[in-house]
């Protein structure tokens, strides 16, 4: 039993082996990173007065993710003022992303939850601590209004 | 000159036996030691207890040296074997063959600084040995002497007045005989501490050799893996496939070997400078991972459990392993902690980032050897013992993909040194894992996510601990292998099966409470 388990871990190790290298190479950075400036120039020019915007990418597992922050220069921000800045960055998007983690603060830095703004703009599934949509929501929140 | 020949050289100089016999007077006169009688024998018996303090000491060094020598004549082979591997690569060229070459070089210094040494070593216990032998054979001709000396003075007298003028001659010579005696052996003990000390400057620099050997060949395993796989490779595609199998076997071979390789290298690394999290050194994306992480003041569910996975993921990235430590009270008052560990960050594309939860790691904790630990568990180990966890204290071990195998790994570890309450996987392959029947598991995989099924064991039945839940599908393969698409499934299990049995799920209470403490810590390689 002990044998079959460690030959097993072993075959396994072996198939780990394969698949980290394909998933590996599904990970290769050959991806146009000028998203990374786009979307904050794009941000700071939005109707909403902006201090700071920032934009990075990330893995999670095999799926890849966009992350994109804002610091306001005004306390007031509504869900159409999301749906502006989730316009901006689909427009803007240069990198194969499935999921986008979206981070709002205000002029004092705190964040703000954006759980309500996300379910007034119809978010179906909301995901991690709140701040994660995937892209099928993101196509539809800015497909509309 | 490195250290260890400088110090090797100072042993062969033979500086330290400076003045001291080397051989002893001739003669075997130990084998004939005389006796001494009556008043005679105060006079003599602290150069008897001289010889007999020397007597042990000579074969005892002489059998150290035997071993030294030894060991010097091994290392003094291997200089060569290295050079000979090196000099067949002379012909090849490319940047790994370089690589290989350059290895093989530093082995070769290494090797013949060491039988170096271990020559000098192995010479001076030779020449130790020596010393005491001739220090002894020395005291036993000074007692040799004494008593021809006796047999001289008391042979023809019987006048009592005589004797004792001569038993006052013999005790002055005596004493004269033992205060040359008692230099003699005081410069050999001086001598010995001597190169005792030389040989102790030797273990700090033998330690850092050994470091350094074990480095080596830990960059070495990954270009050698590659090689070998590449053989193999070429050898399994041309038989199977004819000519166009043996290129595609070649590439196959070398990638799934360097990885393999890579993975053993995991095993040699030296450990991790594992050190509390600064916030101050993050950046944005990952400032706002810390920021929610703050956030948690409880865990009420396995979901939670879960999404903390998601934090600890993001706030290390590629650069850096994060393990998120946290001590959390239950309902019932008892306190446990629950260690989120970190899923594969860096996937070594174009060289090591950093994070050691990389892609080589994870064939490594696959390989489960008890025997040695990947660099990424020994910072595990370190982080909980820096969190403040005593051996034997509860903890949760949660991780998603590669931090559920590392959960599963520490759990079934028979030295792992806390006591384990519960394990949370997702998306983890860890069915190859013996987790002892005490500990609940509860492993969860998405029905679509072919991570968890490279254990190659989909649906056979686990042990009664573990509970294996299959997740409905989510999106396509690669959406299935992603944390918050897990966080979201498990949310709804649980909602489920409170629905059907009016309870949350068994041992729950075990593993959840109120965050009463909680510790970010990070560790890298290359820091």
């Amino acid at each position: 039993m002990a044998a079959r388990r460690s030959l097993r871990a072993a075959v396994g190790a072996v198939m780990a082996a394969v698949v980290a290298m394909i998933t590996g190479c599904a990970q290769l950075p050959f991806t146009d990173g000028s998203f990374e400036k786009k979307i904050p120039a794009a941000i700071e020019q939005a109707s909403f007065p902006v201090q700071k915007a920032w934009a990075d990418k990330g893995t999670d597992g095999l799926t890849t993710y966009l992350a994109v922050g804002v610091t306001l220069a005004q306390d007031q921000f509504t869900a159409e003022d999301l749906r502006e800045m989730l316009k901006i960055v689909a427009a803007n998007n240069t990198i194969n992303a499935t999921q986008f983690r979206i981070y709002v603060r205000d002029p004092d830095d705190d964040s703000i939850d954006l759980t309500p703004l996300f379910t007034q703009l119809g978010v179906q599934n909301l995901l991690g601590y709140g701040d994660t949509i995937n892209a099928e929501d993101l196509e539809r929140v800015t497909s509309s209004g | 000159m490195s250290g260890a020949a400088a110090i090797a050289s100072e042993i062969r100089s033979g500086g330290w036996a400076q003045g001291l016999p080397a051989s002893g007077p001739g003669g075997d006169a130990c084998a004939q030691i005389p006796g001494f009688a009556g008043l005679l024998l105060k006079y003599v018996q602290p150069l008897r207890e001289l010889f007999d303090e020397l007597l042990g000491n000579s074969a005892e060094v002489a059998g150290f040296a035997a071993t030294w020598e030894d060991a010097a004549g091994d290392l003094a082979q291997l200089a060569p074997q290295f050079t000979s591997a090196r000099n067949a690569l002379a012909e090849l060229d490319g940047r790994t063959v370089r690589a290989l070459r350059e290895r093989y070089e530093d082995l070769s210094v290494i090797a013949t600084d060491a039988a170096e040494w271990t020559s000098a070593t192995a010479g001076a216990l030779r020449l130790a040995a020596r010393i005491v032998d001739a220090t002894r054979s020395f005291v036993c001709d000074l007692l040799v002497r004494l008593s021809r000396f006796a047999d001289e003075l008391f042979s023809f007298t019987l006048n009592p007045l005589e004797a004792a003028d001569r038993i006052k001659n013999f005790a002055e010579a005596a004493y004269d005989l033992v205060q040359a005696g008692g230099r003699l052996a005081n410069d050999l003990l001086e001598a010995l501490f001597a190169l005792a000390s030389l040989i102790q400057r030797l273990q700090p620099l033998i330690d850092e050799a050994l470091t350094e050997l074990k480095e080596i060949v830990a960059q070495m395993l990954p270009v050698v893996g590659g090689v070998i796989g590449t053989v193999v490779g070429m050898t399994v595609g041309s038989a199977l496939f004819g000519p166009p199998g043996m290129f595609a076997g070649a590439l196959g071979g070398n990638a799934v070997g360097s990885i393999l390789g890579g993975a053993g290298q995991n095993f040699l690394q030296k450990d991790a400078d594992v050190e509390e999290l600064d916030p101050a050194t993050l950046d944005e994306k990952q400032r706002e991972a810390w920021e929610l992480s703050q956030k948690v003041t409880d865990l009420n569910s396995l979901s939670d459990l879960v999404r903390v996975n998601g934090t600890t993921d993001t706030i290390g990235g590629e650069g850096a392993s994060v393990i998120d430590i946290k001590k959390v009270r239950s309902a019932d008052g008892t306190e446990h902690w629950v260690v989120s560990l970190p899923s594969t960050q860096d996937w070594q594309l174009l060289g090591d980032k950093g994070a050691l939860n990389d892609r080589d790691s994870n064939v490594a904790l696959m390989m489960d050897n008890p025997a040695f630990k990947a660099v990424y568990e020994r910072a595990v180990l370190e982080a909980m013992q820096d969190a403040g966890i005593s051996p034997g204290e509860d903890v949760v071990l949660t991780g998603f993909s590669q931090g559920g195998i590392m959960a599963a790994n520490l759990a079934s570890d028979p030295t792992f040194p806390y006591n384990t309450v519960g394990v949370v996987t997702n998306g983890s392959p860890i069915d190859s894992f013996t987790v002892p029947p005490n500990i609940p598991v509860y492993a969860f995989q998405h029905e679509n996510d072919a991570v968890p099924k490279l254990d190659l064991d989909v649906d056979s039945p686990t042990p009664m601990n573990v509970n294996r839940v299959i997740l409905p599908p989510v999106g396509n393969i690669i959406d299935a292998h992603n944390n918050p698409n897990y966080v979201a499934s498990i949310e709804k299990w649980e909602q489920q099966y409170q629905a059907v049995y009016g309870t949350p799920p068994p041992g729950l209470d075990l593993m959840t409470g109120e965050v009463i403490e909680h510790s970010l810590f990070t560790a890298g390689e290359g820091r």
